[in-house]
């Protein structure tokens, strides 16, 4: 939508006095609809939707098998669902940077909506500069949750102390010390040559199991399935708590915006 | 009516809009943080305590509840930015309302298309 808001027009049009009033209602309703929070997508909120379903899946699985090798970070299944999540988080990252392009006037715009809304509206009202709209830079979106995938990303492939995820975690409290890192590498080999003929080549001794103690095996259930029981009062345990915080994030967001049919 | 009591009214009809809009955007704000917000933060602050008694009872490492309590600070930002949005959502729905009715009232009272 555009006006006509030439002021020679105006003026032939409507007298002086009219015409500095309807500059005021060019300035406010000479305006397109502003966008400053990025439109709805149903793609991203159903994305964010089926990553929760299945981290609420991987969490009750794990609580089950706590302190067994599946449940130790070299498993392959481990490895795999870690790195389908990677994958997610980074489509929906391109899902947001497709519609959200990023902030620029966004700080001045929320310092300015600090306080009373009312008294706030017209200073954060685009401007027009005089006599015409087609000047006009639109007001770009403002870059809600800006740091959400990056910290999602880190969630589930943080691996060292000082970027530690899921994944670093997990290494602490369910990393078997009676099995190997050839044990499980020997496995992976395995399940990729499933009904083949023979093995891909022979097992090294350091494929074999250990045998874990009684006690080695109680301390290890104990330390792995900490992570995954809900503390009293709460639905999810320590490990993904977080990571399922910032997906119920993005779908209230876009639950809030989403068009009154459809939701 | 003169051209200066339509345009006059027209700017009425838009600040009513905007206070409506107002009106309806503080209680779907105040329900955000109710449903929304506040149950989250209440969460991160039982996660918080329960990384802290298992670490005190052996059962975490130190690195362990590091990462743990650093991923709830993490959390902490992030409902920080969603009540943002929603402040910011809230504000875009009040101007628009307020756009749609001048529109609306300026093109009746002129008698001419505004809208180009």
């Amino acid at each position: 939508m555009k006006m006509v808001c030439d002021a020679a027009f105006l003026r032939r049009r409507l007298g002086a006095p009219a015409t500095a009033m309807m500059f005021a209602v060019c300035v406010l309703a000479g305006c397109d609809h502003v966008t400053w929070v990025a439109p709805y997508n149903a793609d991203l909120q159903k994305k964010a939707s089926d990553m929760l379903s299945d981290v609420v899946a991987w969490e009750s699985h794990m609580r089950s098998v706590a302190g067994t090798a599946a449940a130790d970070p070299r498993d392959p299944d481990v490895e795999a669902k870690l790195a389908a999540w990677r994958g997610d988080v980074e489509a929906m990252a391109e899902i947001e940077i497709g519609i959200d392009p990023g902030a620029t006037a966004c700080d001045a715009f929320l310092a300015k909506i600090g306080g009373k809304i009312s008294d706030s509206l017209k200073g954060v009202l685009p401007s027009a500069p005089a006599g015409t709209m087609s000047g006009l830079t639109p007001v770009t979106h403002c870059e809600t949750l800006p740091g959400i995938f990056t910290r999602m990303t880190k969630q589930v492939t943080g691996d060292t102390p000082e970027n530690a995820g899921i994944p670093f975690i997990l290494d602490q409290q369910c990393k078997l010390p009676w099995l190997s890192d050839s044990y499980f590498a020997t496995l992976q080999e395995g399940r990729a040559t499933a009904g083949a003929s023979s093995a891909a080549r022979p097992a090294p001794k350091t494929a074999k199991a250990g045998t874990p103690t009684a006690l080695q095996q109680v301390t290890a259930v104990a330390q792995c399935r900490s992570l995954f029981d809900p503390p009293a009062g709460t639905v999810h345990g320590n490990l993904v708590d977080s990571l399922v915080t910032d997906l119920d994030s993005i779908i209230y967001r876009e639950g809030r915006q989403a068009p009154a049919a459809k939701k | 009516m003169s051209i200066e009591e339509d345009i006059t009214a027209a700017l009425t009809a838009g600040a009513k809009a905007g206070a409506a809009a107002a009106s309806t955007g503080g209680r779907d704000f105040v329900e955000d943080i109710t449903k929304f917000v506040v149950p989250h933060l209440e969460d991160i602050g039982l996660q918080l305590a329960s990384i802290v008694t298992k670490r005190l009872a052996g059962v975490y490492t130190d690195a362990t509840a590091k990462a743990l309590i650093d991923s709830e600070e993490d959390a902490i930002q992030t409902l920080v930015e969603t009540v943002t949005t929603l402040a910011v959502l809230d504000v875009q729905n009040i101007v628009n309302a307020i756009v749609d009715a001048l529109n609306g009232a300026v093109n009746t009272a002129l008698g001419f298309a505004l809208l180009a």
